[in-house]
């Protein structure tokens, strides 16, 4: 019965718009202040336990890092070093789109910053060398999804505080080889479709001379994975120390060279940080009242306790929550799906006898597949926006590419050394 | 024979009709502000502007104090032990600051579907009874604040010997901006027929 009423209360609310914090947290604080008569300062104190976590502080900075990477000029410097390296091939210009966000994906966490940092440039790119403008588009938007696939992610980040009693560190470790995954599919199927199309044109082959000069340009870009993924996994620093270290040293390149970053860029970029990660900072605050609601009246065990009685495999309990997640992902954005879900059935998970790594891993990838799957896809509707391209043709060009990130997840599933043998070996 | 083009300048490329998503986002409050009557503009300049000045100070203030505090750590072998505590603080007040903005630029993550099927008054009718509710949260979260503050001055925040006071009130103060910031919001709903530009 309570969790009808904070159901109804909660899906009545979003459905009329309302940002899904704010119908998360009216729904959870009116049943506390008006159901259930507990003590009001219990909503600010769940809230002020949510936010104040040194971890979640790696969210603003790597958003912060990703903007001022672009406005340093060191994004763009990566492109025209990549087309001197891949340009000479023939779908050169689809294959820069992969490495780029590959590369990108080292230093940013997020879909977002990588569809907003690069998309319209790779989409230029791609279609001056004779690709259909759509496909260009949906190869964009499925190639920055290993944004945050590849450390570091801030989704995991988001997933592991949630969630609790999860290792950041091991989690990205896990993301590192499925990202792989990713990359290597949008590669080889880049390949079939030049081939295919006969499209792709070849670039000359660079002067040696100015090939090293660019190599010098974008040579601190490169040092910057190094850092912040190496940091971590050689435990020299933590994710938000890596972040630090990371977003201070982009700002250290980006006032050393020319064209100079400015202070305008600096305040956008904090700017620009604030609003994105104050949406995920309130998902986190709401999501703690209506989770520990669920906790206090032993609904996650009720619900752990009917489905342990399904009987079923842990592979098959995985496959159901991938099933849910894939159709949640049609209709919501991934962070409210983690912040409402991850907490309910990541301990039922654990009762499988499924690692929390690998558990975290097939969730979070699971939810990001629905940032490109229609109606409701963010990444769909800022790569037709900035490429003009209608929803309805861009979503059928991307479905290639979902089915392949699909058949990675299940084979996530089926292999759980693909999420576990990188973090054992760096020692998580 | 693939036909060979010049090698493309994306920075060039870019430049042209390039507007960020900060910029994108700075706009829709210009038009907000511009919509406003003359006297409530000023004082709401004063608040966003003001939000944005606190904003970038808190945001380079913990980047350059854990970046600090790891240099001193491996150079110096000496670990600055209000660093972690100082850095929380100033991120809840990063968050509930930076949640205000996020509203008035229409950043929340919200389900649209339903109201873009909507006719046009019927969708400013749901989107009023929207923002109702959500001023309702806002105004419980202030109402819980009020009473997490008196426990909270009998507490210490470790690491930084001050009251948690300091962190505490950010939310409250947060949602009351908030509240602001959604009274702008239905005036601007209210107050012409176009589409609200606060909607996420």
């Amino acid at each position: 019965m309570m969790l009808a009423i904070i159901g109804l209360i909660f899906f009545a609310t979003i459905l009329i718009g309302v940002p899904i914090a704010f119908g998360m947290g009216l729904a959870g604080s009116t049943w506390i202040l008006f159901f259930e008569g507990i003590e009001p300062a219990i909503l600010v104190r769940r809230f002020y336990h949510a936010l104040n976590s040194f971890p979640l502080l790696a969210i603003p900075l790597f958003i912060m890092l990703g903007m001022l990477a672009d406005r340093a000029r060191l994004l763009p410097e990566l492109v025209v070093w990549l087309q001197m390296i891949l340009g000479r091939l023939r779908g050169g210009m689809a294959y820069i789109n992969v490495v780029a966000a590959m590369l990108f994906a080292g230093i940013s966490g997020t879909a977002v910053s990588d569809i907003a940092s690069l998309g319209r440039t790779l989409i230029q790119l791609m279609t001056r060398a004779g690709y259909p403008l759509t496909y260009s588009a949906a190869l964009t938007s499925a190639t920055s999804i290993i944004g945050p696939i590849i450390p570091p992610s801030v989704a995991m980040i988001i997933y592991a505080l949630a969630v609790g009693n999860v290792s950041v560190g091991a989690m990205f470790a896990g993301g590192a080889i499925p990202g792989i995954l990713f990359g290597a599919g949008f590669f080889v199927m880049a390949w079939f479709r030049t081939r295919r199309g006969h499209y792709g044109v070849t670039l000359p082959r660079p002067e040696i001379r100015s090939f090293l000069r660019q190599t010098l340009r974008v040579l601190p870009l490169l040092i910057l994975p190094v850092i912040i993924v190496g940091g971590i996994f050689s435990g020299v620093f933590t994710v938000t120390e890596s972040a630090a270290v990371g977003t201070a040293y982009t700002i250290l390149v980006g006032v050393l060279r020319t064209p100079r970053l400015r202070w305008k860029d600096l305040y956008d970029a904090t700017l620009y940080s604030a609003v994105i990660s104050a949406v995920a900072g309130m998902l986190l605050g709401a999501g703690a009242i209506v989770s520990w609601i669920l906790t206090y009246n032993q609904v996650t065990q009720s619900l752990a306790d009917a489905l342990l009685a399904l009987k079923v495999g842990p592979e098959v309990f995985m496959l159901i929550v991938v099933a849910v997640l894939l159709v949640l992902g049609m209709l919501m954005d991934a962070v409210p799906i983690m912040i409402a879900l991850a907490p309910l059935l990541a301990p039922i998970a654990r009762q499988y006898g499924i690692s929390d790594v690998q558990f975290g891993l097939v969730f979070v990838v699971t939810c990001l597949i629905g940032l490109v799957t229609p109606p409701v896809g963010i990444i769909l509707f800022m790569t037709s926006s900035i490429a003009n391209v209608k929803l309805e043709p861009l979503s059928a060009a991307v479905f290639p590419f979902v089915v392949w990130m699909t058949i990675v997840v299940i084979l996530m599933v089926f292999f759980p050394m693909l999420t576990l043998w990188l973090p054992k070996v760096v020692g998580f | 024979m693939a036909e060979r083009l010049a090698l493309v300048d994306p920075a060039q490329a870019a430049r042209v009709d390039d507007v960020d998503s900060e910029t994108a986002g700075r706009r829709i409050v210009e038009a907000q502000f511009l919509r406003l009557p003359r006297t409530w503009r000023r004082a709401d300049r004063i608040v966003i502007e003001g939000s944005h000045v606190a904003l970038f100070a808190i945001g380079m203030v913990f980047t350059l104090m854990i970046t600090l505090e790891v240099i001193s750590r491996y150079v110096f072998s000496f670990s600055i032990s209000f660093v972690n505590a100082l850095a929380r603080l100033l991120l809840v007040w990063f968050f509930l600051l930076g949640a205000g903005i996020a509203l008035r630029r229409g950043a929340h993550v919200g389900f649209e579907l339903l109201l873009s099927k909507m006719k046009a008054g019927t969708r400013k009718a749901f989107v009023l009874v929207g923002l109702t509710l959500a001023a309702i949260f806002y105004l419980e979260i202030i109402w819980s604040g009020f009473h997490a503050l008196g426990p909270a001055l009998t507490q210490t925040e470790a690491g930084l010997d001050i009251s948690i006071v300091w962190v505490v009130s950010a939310i409250p103060i947060g949602c009351a901006l908030l509240l602001y910031h959604t009274i702008v919001l239905i005036w601007l709903e209210t107050h012409d027929a176009g589409p609200g530009g606060g909607r996420s």
